[in-house]
């Protein structure tokens, strides 16, 4: 799904001017993780559970997404989650939630599998056997972990940006592009990228606070 | 009051993972200049990298393989999994390496363990068990580290693996049983290595509900002498 069709899923997602109201509901769930990682601290399995089913899946799509390889993707998503479990004190309060904690770490390792040359041989070789396996959206199991009044909110978010800011933090976050390669895609200057990021993440950031 | 523009601007190329060239470093440079105190350098940072979580979201989330089935642990058919491995296999038979990722997101959500721990025999076992439709994971409760066992559908092949678990005193070693109604039979005697287990058991678990561990003398006894520290049921 592109920048734009995250747009479009949004009208149907959330509706005309539908409000998703979840402000009561993001500072349980910020505790709740935060309870989890204490408990991972203490090497209570549950717990790890409880987080993996809370976020893989959404981590999964997010790393796949970027890597568009799904053998890489799991890969991002394992190192994180096996992160946490070994280290979950790397976890740092005043940086941000623990949702916002875990999907930066997979972003990173799935950019970094992106732009490894290894990881774009790799790409290559399996992109056609990739293509051959049917995704098994599984909807039972997707429906009891998903989260679709956030999912809506976002994409109402993404769908009021500017196309031209849309498009640099499409191909930058879901992409994989460093600021260089996106102004390269685009054929524009590179001050223009950051200018538009900067707009873009602004504006997000209001849209979406009460969701943080 | 200190200038934030321009570590605004890099803030939010750093939260997308799109900078590159000399401005990784710049911030680096302009956060250290700041100081590790700059309240507004730790809000920036923080509401940038929160509203880049966010942004995940915005996609459909994706069964992750087999890894829904640590987060359940336990009774999910083939036909529960979120994507039967067993078609991925006739689609592409070099799905073992694939299933061996799996599988160590499976033991993963169990213990911790890493892939790169079990490469060779064991792991070989355990990946083409994990291929098969119907092979179950099952969690063991107790009080000794973390231990976790797949098992075919009919329960002819198992593979054990435990993880963080104390050595047995000396002379003693972990004894594995499996428990048909409340007849126990001895299907292992496994000595940790380094606190872990990988051990494919040669016992057909067939019929059997329980399968129970207890510490035992060296010379494994035909029947337990001391209560179990883990058990699992077979479902």
């Amino acid at each position: 799904m592109s920048g734009l069709e995250l747009v479009e899923a949004t009208q149907s997602d959330a509706g005309p001017g539908s409000v998703v109201d979840l402000t009561m509901e993001a500072p349980r769930e910020h505790e709740q993780d935060r309870d989890l990682l204490r408990r991972i601290g203490r090497s209570d399995a549950e717990a790890y559970r409880a987080l993996f089913d809370r976020y893989a899946p959404t981590a999964m799509a997010l790393a796949h997404r970027v890597v568009r390889q799904r053998t890489l993707a799991e890969e991002s998503v394992q190192e994180t989650f096996l992160q946490i479990w070994r280290d979950p004190d790397r976890y740092q309060d005043d940086r941000g939630s623990v949702r916002a904690w875990i999907m930066t770490m997979v972003h990173n390792r799935a950019v970094d599998a992106l732009r490894r040359e290894v990881s774009q041989r790799r790409r290559t070789e399996q992109a056609m056997a990739d293509d051959q396996l049917v995704d098994d959206p599984a909807p039972g199991i997707v429906d009891a972990i998903d989260l679709p009044g956030k999912r809506a909110a976002v994409r109402a978010a993404l769908g009021s940006l500017p196309h031209e800011q849309l498009e640099v933090l499409e191909l930058m976050y879901f992409g994989g592009l460093s600021q260089s390669q996106v102004a390269a895609k685009l054929s524009i200057p590179l001050g223009t990228v950051k200018s538009r990021t900067l707009l873009a993440m602004r504006k997000l950031k209001v849209q979406l606070e009460e969701h943080r | 009051m200190k200038d934030h523009t321009r570590i605004e601007e890099l803030l939010a190329l750093d939260a997308l993972d799109g900078l590159d060239g000399g401005d990784a470093d710049e911030l680096r440079r302009a956060l250290h200049d700041h100081g590790p105190a700059c309240p507004e350098c730790a809000s920036l940072r923080a509401e940038f990298a929160e509203t880049a979580g966010l942004l995940a979201f915005a996609l459909e989330p994706e069964p992750v393989r087999l890894a829904v089935e640590a987060g359940r642990l336990t009774g999910a058919s083939a036909a529960d999994q979120p994507t039967s491995l067993a078609s991925h296999r006739r689609r592409r038979p070099s799905l073992l390496a694939a299933a061996a990722v799996a599988a160590a997101l499976v033991i993963g959500g169990i213990a911790g363990a890493n892939l790169a721990e079990r490469r060779g025999t064991g792991a070989s076992d355990l990946a083409a068990l994990l291929a098969e439709p119907g092979t179950r994971i099952v969690r063991f409760e107790g009080s000794s580290g973390a231990v976790a066992m797949a098992v075919s559908a009919d329960g002819s092949r198992s593979y054990l693996v435990g993880r963080d678990l104390a050595a047995p005193p000396a002379d003693k070693v972990y004894e594995v049983w499996s428990i048909t109604g409340t007849t126990p039979t001895s299907i292992a005697c496994i000595t940790p290595t380094n606190g872990s287990i990988d051990e494919t058991l040669q016992t057909s678990l067939a019929g059997a509900s329980v399968v129970a561990v207890t510490v035992e003398d060296a010379s494994c006894p035909s029947a337990p002498t001391t209560d179990p520290i883990l058990t699992a049921t077979i479902e």
